[in-house]
């Protein structure tokens, strides 16, 4: 048993390293895996995590949609959503999922880190915000 | 007759019998991703609707219906997706994928909400949409749509559409660009889309503008931008169980968009163990029952937790009901991690105020996100069998087409593709 599982880990990263040949020459199996790890938050969350740091926000928006669908609770996949919107500029659809979530739920640096982005990105909520929403503006 | 030439006839008998199948089989164009409650997918134009199973290939011509509180995410080769919220209809009519070139994909949406994101960001790629009364052509972004009653429920109360008076209930169409926006950050360039009806095209380039046609025949509304309670009501369409969630917990904000702010009173929560912002260790819910600690789920964040005790199962149980949701086992259960709960709404968790809509102060310069450089999501893809994965014929590599290249996923597709006219791209 001990055995088997030291070889297990010791595969691992043959398999890891071997992985994206696989990915590209096939990408029915690459749809596979994707949708298989959506299948809990908590691996929807890693996918999505490790799609954004690659750069694929669109990938690791799709992904956190598909974890929302099923655990539509799932708060830590909210709050990356939160922020993958406001990183692609979508700064209202941003601010109003943060405006859904409380602070208390998450670590005080993820919630400013978070918010933080977003007012980058999204204007103070006056008047002049509406303003900015309007075409041509 | 020797045991070995028996085999080998056998095989050669089963061979001759499946070639036909393949050679007819139709051409894959991606997965249901995820499916929620009722959707069914009738087979290339065939009339029987049968129900969708989850990973199940999604061929060309397919015709997808969901029912209401359902929902289904298509995932198509590219990785562009697909996603439909409930009581709508989908097709793809036409799929071209080469991985070398790029992707062209035309679906048409018959009624309901839906959300489209472009995959693959970097290589060139044409999508259009068609509804019944217009024509969306897409380039590289998100973007959100209605077609039908609701839409015009939407766009009623949007200034710019006048109430959307003379609108058609079973053809009016919203659409709405979500993004990438010209202050992009990441791998993906600014997209925009293009909306045709009644012989004007009108282009989106921002996000969260959005284009209302309120029958067939009529030119677009718009641009205008989108009121948040609209952009909710869309959200809560595409996202049935997450509207309902968020129903059952906190009141959809109105008026303008609210920034939440970054923390400033300083209260406590009551038990501090490990992280002392009620989460607990990575992986186990925090204290009281609180949300599992995630530690910092932020990807910009160094420290974000990846392979621990999150890790998902590589093979999770065979699911023995209809439900799509698979029952894998959590090791974190959060609050609602039961997919039941968010049809029993379970009483609100203690929620802080609703941000009151004060000038955001600027906030401390926090670091630049310096994330570990990890490869892209890349495992052993999992074997194309499997007690998930549905007995089609299509499992076979697909047939190469005569009119694309060999390494081209999708052909266009020979029938006729009612409504379909290319956007701008």
């Amino acid at each position: 048993m001990i055995r088997a599982r030291a070889l297990h880990w010791l595969m691992l990263p043959l398999a890891l390293a071997s992985a994206p040949a696989l990915a590209q020459d096939d990408p029915a199996a690459e749809l596979d895996f994707l949708s298989r790890e959506t299948t809990t938050s908590a691996g929807g969350l890693a996918l999505a995590s490790n799609l954004s740091v690659s750069g694929d926000l669109l990938g690791a928006l799709a992904a956190l949609d598909r974890v929302l669908m099923i655990e539509p609770a799932a708060k830590p996949a909210l709050l990356l959503r939160a922020s993958l919107l406001c990183r692609i500029d979508d700064k209202g659809g941003g601010a109003a999922q943060l405006a859904r979530l409380s602070k208390r739920d998450f670590a005080k640096g993820d919630w400013n880190q978070v918010t933080s982005q977003c007012a980058k990105a999204a204007p103070p909520p006056t008047k002049r915000s509406e303003r900015w929403m309007r075409p041509g503006f | 007759m020797s045991r070995t030439r028996k085999a080998a006839v056998l095989a050669a008998a089963l061979a001759s019998c499946l070639a036909p199948a393949a050679a007819n089989a139709p051409t894959q164009v991606g997965i249901a991703a995820a499916v929620l409650n009722r959707v069914t997918i009738a087979r290339g134009g065939a009339a029987q609707m049968r129900p969708a199973v989850l990973r199940q290939q999604v061929a060309m011509a397919d015709r997808v219906e969901t029912g209401s509180r359902s929902q289904l995410q298509i995932l198509l080769l590219d990785r562009s997706t697909f996603t439909v919220g409930a009581n709508a209809r989908l097709t793809i009519d036409r799929f071209v994928y080469d991985p070398a070139q790029g992707r062209s994909m035309s679906a048409s949406v018959a009624k309901g909400a839906f959300r489209f994101m472009s995959g693959r960001p970097g290589r060139g790629g044409n999508s259009t949409i068609a509804t019944p009364v217009a024509s969306i052509g897409i380039r590289g972004t998100i973007v959100d749509g209605v077609v039908g009653a609701d839409a015009i429920a939407i766009a009623g109360g949007e200034r710019a559409t006048g109430g959307a008076r003379d609108s058609d209930p079973q053809t009016a169409t919203l659409v709405l660009l979500r993004g990438p926006g010209a202050n992009t950050r990441g791998n993906v360039l600014p997209g925009e889309i293009s909306v045709s009806a009644g012989g004007k095209t009108v282009t989106l380039d921002r996000p969260l503008l959005a284009v209302y046609v309120p029958r067939a025949g009529a030119q677009p509304i718009g641009p205008f931008a989108l009121s948040l309670s609209g952009l909710n009501r869309v959200q809560g369409l595409i996202f049935p169980s997450l509207a309902e969630w968020r129903l059952a917990t906190a009141p959809a904000p109105s008026g303008a968009y609210p920034m939440p702010m970054p923390q400033q009173r300083r209260r406590r929560p009551p038990v501090m163990v490990g992280d002392p912002y009620g989460g607990g260790p990575i992986g186990e819910p925090g204290p009281g029952g609180g949300m599992p600690g995630y530690g910092v789920g932020i990807p910009s964040l160094p420290s974000m937790p990846r392979g621990t005790a999150q890790s998902p199962p590589r093979d999770p149980p065979p699911r023995t009901s209809t439900t799509q949701q698979e029952p894998v086992p959590v090791a974190a259960p959060t609050p609602a991690a039961d997919p039941t709960q968010y049809q029993q709404p379970t009483p609100p968790p203690p929620m802080e105020p609703t941000p009151t809509p004060a000038p955001t102060p600027a906030p401390a310069p926090t670091p630049a996100p310096t994330p570990t450089p990890t490869p892209p999501p890349t495992a052993p893809p999992p074997p194309a069998t499997g007690p998930n994965y549905p007995p089609t014929p299509n499992d076979a590599p697909p047939p190469s087409d005569n009119n694309s290249p060999p390494s081209t996923y999708g052909a266009p597709n020979q029938g006729p593709q009612p409504g379909t006219t290319s956007g701008k791209n």
